[in-house]
């Protein structure tokens, strides 16, 4: 069935739609992530224009965010104090987000921008959690009792402006939670995705977050900022497209809660070592797009 | 909008019907002068002349002088782009002795609606040579052109730098239209002279213009066929050389088809009637593409109050991710 995007300005089978959208929540549910990073690139593919891919795309992982934020909520898995500090951070970057996208817009580079950022973030991000998550695994094989979390004294107990954030079970300094959640609200911005690939990774091996709460908490900023970055791109850009998030969601917010009830049944570093692989994945699918040469070297924009 | 496009498809197709009849009822026999009497018996609510929208017709080089604009001629109130010729103007005596031919073209609708599920749509063309003098020796050829709302676009090229492929070279093309079909009743090359196919602008490179691109870059016209050919890909420039049909040399027809990527706007239609490679007559015809009910409403809030878009767009994302949640919960139990 071919539905007409009012603000795309293209006609999309709805089911192809749905189908990315229930793909996405999945993984949403599953690993915490938005899903943003495999989003964008598909929209793009499958014909949407990418500006309109990049806001819509904010939009939809606002709504699966919500509905993954309830699911952990009622297991008591999110950590409010923690998500607000980030949520700080966030709303700053992605102000300052739009702006950067709207000038990449004009020069023509958003597309490079976004595939540079792309290659860069989920290469080490993807990396460092593949090599944690398998040294766990070997671990627990080998029969060795899992080592404790080190509770050394980390850049984040030394900065100042320290609080508690009981349900993480930590007293740390808020300065990087804020500069972490500023750097996923520029990302959310630029690239239209959550975030969330970065600040799980962050908010385990940065922050000494505890694995359960990990997963809400991220999911809890990530709705906030991808709000407010829709928002800004309704205003600035023009390029939200509610019909087209309103297709992807219907499918998102049910993968979502399918991935979330699926999730409890994995074991923590097989979730890791899932995510990381496909974050790896994509890294190097867009890393190989960058340097192959393309089929068709010429790109249309509408004028100024 | 809409109450005016169906009542011009009904006039339009009335006035092509009684123009059939008329044609039928003279045949290619009957002298110069018959003419007239035969078309006065038009239905009078069809509007009785035949209505031109757009520009008035170009004159063709060697055409009775006076012949298009006869008086008695008026401009529609409301409707200035409407020219209606009155009826009988090759009467004997006007234009005694020439061997006037008109083109007389109608649509199959003159609105296109862009619904939620709209995806694509073929407007039929048709139409007739309507004489006044027995027909010229040769066939005539007919030439159909749909052009939507032009626009000036940005054109970007991608070079190698430091490895990876980004875009380098970038032009702007000053007119393109967004969309652009042609169809003839033969090889534009062969039916048309490359004078008139400038003077109309109906090959589609015509149609595609770079004035100022050549100070950006060394090479504009490769960036203008980029134009032509990325549009080509996505079926919004069509060329189909073949594809008037012309029985008894005075009927023909063919259809375009929109494609489900177009933009709205207003589309206009021409029909040219060709004869030696001369263009003898034109009829121009604006189609109205409209996004309708709510993709309009949609479209027209996101630009007007984005705000409120951008509200409503959140409002529907958390409403969907609560009510997902809920139902769950309820599936649970």
């Amino acid at each position: 069935m071919l539905i007409y995007l009012p603000i795309a300005e293209v006609s999309v089978n709805a089911f192809v739609l749905l189908g990315l959208g229930g793909l996405i929540g999945l993984l949403s549910g599953l690993f915490g992530v938005g899903g943003g990073f495999l989003m964008t690139p598909l929209l793009i593919l499958v014909g949407i224009p990418p500006a309109v891919a990049v806001a819509t795309g904010a939009n939809q992982i606002c709504a699966a965010s919500f509905s993954g934020v309830l699911a952990h909520w009622r297991r008591g898995a999110v950590d409010f104090r923690m998500g607000g500090v980030l949520l700080a951070g966030g709303v700053a970057g992605s102000f300052v987000g739009v702006e950067i996208f709207e000038l990449l817009t004009e020069l023509g580079q958003v597309e490079l921008m976004v595939s540079l950022t792309y290659v860069l973030f989920l290469g080490v991000v993807g990396g460092l959690m593949l090599i944690e998550s398998l040294r766990a695994l070997a671990r627990a094989r080998s029969g060795a009792p899992p080592r404790r979390r080190e509770r050394r004294r980390g850049l984040v107990h030394i900065l100042p402006l320290k609080m508690r954030f009981r349900a993480s079970n930590l007293y740390i300094s808020v300065i990087p939670p804020l500069l972490i959640g500023a750097l996923v609200g520029l990302l959310s911005a630029i690239m239209g995705v959550g975030g969330g690939f970065i600040m799980v990774p962050a908010m385990i091996y940065m922050l000494g977050m505890p694995t359960a709460v990990v997963v809400g908490t991220s999911l809890f900023q990530i709705m906030f900022v991808t709000g407010v970055t829709t928002l800004l791109h309704a205003t600035q850009t023009f390029t939200v497209d509610i019909a087209l998030a309103l297709l992807l969601l219907v499918g998102g917010v049910v993968g979502a809660q399918v991935g979330a009830r699926f999730g409890m049944k994995l074991r923590a570093e097989q979730l890791r070592i899932g995510l990381a692989l496909m974050v790896l994945g994509v890294c190097l699918k867009i890393a190989f797009d960058l340097v192959a040469t393309p089929d068709e070297l010429y790109s249309l924009a509408a004028a100024p | 909008m809409t109450r005016r496009g169906s009542a011009r498809r009904l006039a339009g197709a009335l006035v092509a019907c009684a123009a059939f009849g008329a044609l039928v009822a003279l045949g290619p026999g009957p002298a110069a002068g018959q003419g007239a009497p035969a078309s006065s018996a038009e239905p009078a609510p069809s509007g009785g002349p035949r209505a031109r929208q757009g520009e008035p017709p170009a004159v063709p080089p060697g055409a009775p002088p006076g012949a298009p604009e006869t008086p008695g001629a008026e401009v529609r109130p409301g409707g200035g782009d409407v020219v209606v010729m009155p009826e009988g103007r090759d009467a004997p005596g006007a234009s005694a002795g020439t061997d006037r031919e008109q083109v007389i073209a109608a649509l199959s609708h003159n609105q296109v609606s862009i619904t939620t599920t709209y995806a694509g749509s073929e407007i039929f063309v048709f139409g007739a040579i309507k004489r006044s003098a027995p027909a010229r020796t040769g066939k005539p050829d007919v030439i159909v052109t749909i052009s939507g709302p032009s626009t000036p676009v940005t054109v970007r090229r991608k070079a190698r730098m430091f490895g990876v492929w980004a875009n380098a070279d970038a032009t702007v093309v000053d007119a393109a239209p967004s969309f652009y079909a042609v169809a003839s009743t033969g090889p534009l090359d062969r039916v048309l002279s490359a004078t008139e196919n400038l003077r109309h602008r109906i090959a589609l490179d015509t149609q595609v213009r770079a004035i100022g691109s050549a100070s950006d870059v060394a090479d504009p016209d490769a960036f203008r066929e980029a134009v032509m050919r990325l549009r080509r890909d996505k079926g919004l420039y069509v060329e189909a050389p073949i594809e008037v049909e012309v029985i008894e040399d005075t009927l023909f027809t063919t259809h375009v088809a929109l494609p489900a990527n177009i933009v709205e706007g207003d589309y206009v239609a021409r029909v040219f009637l060709v004869h030696d490679r001369q263009v003898i007559d034109l009829h121009e015809t604006v189609v109205g593409v409209r996004k309708v009910g709510l993709e309009r409403w949609l479209f027209a809030l996101s630009r007007q109050s984005p705000l409120q878009y951008g509200l409503l767009a959140l409002f529907v994302a958390l409403a969907a991710g609560w009510g997902a949640s809920e139902a769950f919960r309820l599936l649970r139990r």
